[in-house]
Formats: C-alpha cells, structure tokens, sequence
C-alpha cells in the first residue's frame, strides 16, 4: 500500500509539493511568531538580569531602561553628580557606575563608565585589562577591534550622523567575554574621558594644564603614560551629570528601600524587570494580533487543502473505482486515500515547525548583531503538544476523503 | 479454482428516475467452461450486466448466482473479497496505475489484500512470460497500448479465477494487437481453466465464441440457448 502512495505522489509531484509548500508555509508562520515573540522575551530578560536597579533623572521609566540597560541610544536628562557621589557611598550599595553616552564608533556604541561594569554588565575581562587611563578602552566580544587597534569617537548616537571628536582617540587595551547582551556591542571607556570630550569637566580637579597637554600630545604621537587623571572616583559634589546610574544593591530590602528613596523629586529609580513586564503586556498584544493573523492564514490554507482534496478525491473517482473493481478491500481504499493526504499534511506541517524554527532563528541572529542581544530561539513542551494537536487533526481532515471514497459505490466510480 | 457456471434469475436493475430497467433478465445461464460474447448497441445494457454479474452492482431485485453463491445477497465487504477470489477483469481502458512497474501492476490487487502476496510472484511472471512480456520492471507508462493490455490480461488471471470477463478488451488498441489480445484471451480461458465473458464489438473476437449474446433495450434480443429451447 505504501508502495502504492509514494508511486502515486511521485506521479502527481507537483501538486503534491504544493500542497506540502503550503501546509509548512502556514505552519511556520504561527510557529516563527510564537518563537519569535518568547526568544525576544526570554533574550531581553537574560540581557536584563544583571541590573538590579537603574537610577537615572525624571522621565521615561522606559527609555531610561532602554538606554542604560539595551543601550539604545536616545537624549536622556542628566543625573546630578551629587547623586553619583550619594549612591557610592550608602552602605546598601555594592557598587553603583555610571554610564554616560553619547559617542560611537563605527556603529558601536562608546559607553563611558567605571572598571565596575567591566565584570558588573560585560562578562569581565577576557583578554588583555582594564582600562586605567582616560585614552583606553575595554571592548565588548562583537566589537571588531583588537587589542593595541584605535578608536576615534564619533559625536552622535550610532546610526546618526556626527563629527568626529579630534581630540581623542581610544586606544583598546581590553576585551570582555561574551554575556548575550547588547554590552557585546559597547567600548568601554572612562566616563572622565566622555565628559572630558563633551567639555563636562569637574571645575576643580585635574587640572586643564594636564589635559591640554594630553590633547597636544595625542595630537603628535602615540603616548600610554598620558592621562594621569584618578579613575573612576571617587565622586564629590561637583562630579558632573551622568545619563544614568547602574546600581547594584547589598540585599533586595535594599533594592526595594534604594528604589524608594530615589524615585522623588529629580530622580527616578526603576527595577528593568518591572518595565520589561510592562514591555512584554504590549508585546503580548501584538503577538495576539499575529497569533490571529497567523490562524486566519492557517483557516485559509486549510481551507485551500480540502477544496483541492475533494478536486483531487472526484478525479480519483475512477482509479478508486479500478482499485476496488480488482480485488482491493474497501479498507485498503480508504488507507490510500488516508496515508496520501497524512502525509502530505504531516510532511508539511514538520516542514513548517523546522521552517519557522529556521525563519526565527535567522530573525534572532539579525537582531543579535544589531543590538547585540541574543535571543534564544527553543521549542517548549507546548509547541510539542500543539505540533500533536495539529497531527491529529489533520489525522482527522484526512479521514474525511478517505471515508468518502470508502463509501463511493465502484460500479457509480468507474462510471465516471 | 474450479470453473464457475452463472445463473440469473429475476434480475432487474433500475434507476431511480428512469421509467424501464436498464436491465431485466428473467433468465440467463452460462455453463462453466463456456466462451460467451455479449453484444448490442452502446445503451443496451452491457455494462450494467457486467457490473451485476461480476457483483460490482448490486441488481435491484432477483438472483445472481455463480456457483452456489447468490453475490446479490452479500454484503458489500464480502461481495469485494468474492470477486477478487473468483473473477478476472479486463477492461477497455486497462485501469493500470501509472508510476507503478508491469510487474507491481498485476501483483496490487493481492498486494493490497494483504494476503502474503509473496507467493504470488512467481505466477506473475510466469503470466507475464506467458502473454508475451519479457521486461517485468518496466513502468506502465512507457509501455504501448497492446503491452498495457497484456500486463491487465496477467493481472486479472493471477488469483487463477473461476471467470474472466472482459469488457471490450480491443476496443482501444491498433487492429493488430487487438487480435494478438483476444487470441491470449481464447487460448488463457482454455489453459487456465476459467469460463470467459466477453463484451465486445470486434467482429473478430466474438465470432471465435461458443455462443453470442445480443441484448437490446435492457433484455436479451438474441441468445441461440433461449432460441433452441422453445
């Protein structure tokens, strides 16, 4: 009998692969969007898992997640100092970095921040070391830079256009191990060196003697001693603003107190877990409004398939006929019919779980090298059960034809 | 399988929507052995006898006996496995699948029984030797049309049954294999031991049967047995 279908779908390939195109086609439509929308999820909750508590002034919650913990760049108000000075030094923080933006090189953003954040949002420092000098820079694993290579920032967030800023130029001393975050993407540099770009300097310290001479001298020649600054702290009252502070806190009473104390007035304190749950409710709405996109071009394939069952069962009438008409038993019919349409369908809707499987991936290894977030694309025990779901009602749709040529009349058949 | 003889009793089959039966026979008898041609116009009734008597149709009311069984009393299932035990069918349009080889042709129907049709190889290509095929593997659609009959010929006497009926087995094919098939069909009705039915018009064909048949308008119009008898 098996030999008999495959003779058979050989013959008629062509329909055969379209109907099988179809299945998977639609298949993986609703399987890409329900991959697609819990990688995204999964992904952006990994790549949030490291910040505790983001600090930064009044505004959007949002953005200011988006910015300090995805890095994407937007104009964000600046955070006094003071506040930066106020969070190193309460004893319910562990450490607490600042990351100011503003510049990127060749698409990749410039993060200016403290060796904190090295180990604290990259994955520490893989090769090379920390930077220890306003000229130096630690870089993420997908930054295509080596160490000893240069980078010259660029005014404007990346994607914008910009100036270059001429008066420095970073020189990586360091790389960070991959995390699956958009840190990957970041270089990262002493925020004294984005201040000292951006004219943001502290009034009183360093003096503008050691800074000129540092421009001059970069200006002519390679030179590692320079910068003589103190890095990193610590932070005093006329320490400049800073787009937001990543806070890492002693005990959760203390995130929840710190995020308290902070959220009045200027400030804003935000848990990224809380505002992500907030994204993934919008998200879900969206992911409904394709789920029903998805279903509605399932119905319509489905549809599709059983006008070109029915087509292709009354054109088989005659064949069905023969085959009864020569000794075939009235159940090898109805298997025929059965095992050809399964198949198809079955083929197709396998198909379609690896296709959509696929479209994901490629959707989340897009998206990965533009943000840098890695979305992990995987199958749960529901997509098993709803591929069994979908198995067994083709099952089902199949035995529908199979029944009608098991009862056609052989003689009415060959008439035909 | 031992020779089967036909006696018909009472058939009538009607069509809902039609006024006559397209066929009624009081009575009809074919002996085991015997080489029947069944002739008449496209209409008067050919194919719904061959339909009947090879239990493919059920008649609306009277007796089809082959044998001791009356297959107008089985049921449908029954009526299917009787067939594929006791008849032989040929069929103008061959009906053989395309995509399948000669060979896998005439093992389907056993193959499809599921009854270790295994042991049934070796008879198809003693068939096939014997109508005249030597490439066993060929598929079915490269083959000419007169090959094609042949590979159905083998495939209806397989289960050596008790009758074969043709239905206009050279209608479709060049005047020359159509003699080369019915010369197969005469000569493999003796060797094998089977009663033969055949619908046909081919003047050549029915002239070399024991007895004709004429039916005209659903009844028999001709039949030298019924002239002899009364």
């Amino acid at each position: 009998m098996i030999r008999f279908v495959l003779a058979d779908l050989r013959r008629l390939w062509a329909g055969s692969l379209v109907v099988i195109l179809l299945v998977a086609l639609a298949t993986a439509l609703g399987i890409a969007v329900t991959l697609q929308e819990r990688a995204l999820r999964l992904g952006s909750a990994r790549a949030a898992d490291k910040f505790d508590l983001v600090v930064g002034a009044a505004g959007s919650e949002t953005q200011l997640v988006l910015s300090a913990v995805f890095l994407q760049a937007a104009p964000l108000p600046l955070v006094p100092g003071k506040v930066l000075h106020d969070l190193s030094a309460d004893p319910r923080v562990t450490w607490a970095a600042p990351v100011g933006f503003g510049d990127s090189f060749r698409g990749f953003p410039i993060i200016g921040t403290t060796v904190t954040l090295i180990a604290g949002a990259g994955g520490g420092i893989a090769e090379g070391k920390a930077f220890d000098a306003l000229d130096q820079a630690v870089v993420g694993s997908a930054v295509p830079l080596a160490i000893g290579q240069q980078a010259k920032p660029m005014h404007g967030m990346p994607g914008e256009g910009g100036h270059v800023h001429e008066g420095l130029t970073y020189h990586v001393v360091g790389r960070m191990a991959p995390t699956g975050t958009p840190w990957d993407r970041a270089i990262l540099v002493p925020i004294e060196a984005v201040w000292k770009l951006h004219g943001m300097e502290e009034a009183e310290d360093h003096d503008h003697h050691d800074a000129d001479h540092d421009e001059a001298d970069r200006a002519d020649h390679h030179d590692d001693e320079a910068a003589p600054v103190a890095l990193g702290g610590p932070w005093s009252d006329t320490t400049p603003g800073v787009p937001a502070i990543l806070v890492k806190p002693k005990t959760i009473a203390d995130a929840y107190k710190l995020r308290g104390d902070y959220r009045s007035g200027s400030t804003l304190a935000v848990f990224p877990g809380e505002v992500l749950t907030r994204l993934y409710a919008t998200l879900g709405d969206a992911k409904a409004v394709l789920n029903w996109v998805a279903i509605g071009a399932q119905l319509l394939v489905a549809a599709a398939i059983a006008l070109v069952t029915i087509v292709h069962v009354s054109q088989r009438r005659r064949q069905i006929g023969a085959l009864r008409a020569f000794g075939a038993p009235r159940l090898a019919v109805f298997g025929i019919v059965w095992i050809e349409l399964f198949l198809l369908v079955g083929i197709g809707i396998l198909a379609g779980f690896g296709l959509g499987y696929g479209a994901a991936r490629i959707m989340s290894a897009l998206f990965t090298r533009e943000n840098g977030v890695v979305l992990p694309v995987e199958f749960t025990l529901g997509d098993v059960r709803l591929g069994l779901v979908l198995m067994a009602v083709s099952a089902l749709l199949a035995a529908l034809p199979a029944w009608l040529a098991y009862r056609e009349p052989p003689a009415a058949a060959l008439r035909s | 399988m031992a020779l089967l003889g036909l006696r018909i009793a009472n058939v009538s089959v009607s069509f809902t929507g039609l006024p006559v039966p397209v066929l009624s026979l009081p009575a009809l008898e074919i002996a085991p052995g015997e080489r029947v041609a069944v002739t008449g116009p496209s209409g008067s009734g050919k194919s719904t006898l061959v339909n009947v008597i090879t239990g493919l149709e059920r008649p609306s009311s009277g007796m089809v006996l082959w044998g001791e069984i009356d297959i107008a009393r089985l049921p449908e299932g029954k009526r299917d496995r009787w067939r594929a035990e006791n008849i032989g069918l040929v069929m103008q349009d061959f009906h053989l699948f395309a995509g399948l080889s000669a060979l896998d042709n005439v093992l389907l129907p056993v193959r499809l029984r599921m009854k270790g049709a295994a042991r049934f190889a070796e008879r198809a290509h003693a068939l096939m030797n014997r109508v005249g095929l030597s490439r066993h593997d060929q598929p079915v659609a490269t083959m000419s049309r007169g090959e094609m009959q042949r590979v159905a010929v083998a495939r209806a006497l397989l289960r050596q049954p008790g009758v074969v009926i043709a239905d206009e087995p050279t209608a479709s094919l060049d005047p020359e294999s159509g003699a080369a098939v019915a010369e197969l069909l005469l000569e493999l009705a003796v060797e094998e031991g089977t009663t033969l039915l055949v619908v046909s018009h081919d003047e050549r064909l029915v002239a070399r049967m024991d007895r004709r048949i004429r039916l005209s308008a659903g009844r028999v119009a001709v039949d030298p047995n019924v002239e002899a008898a009364p």
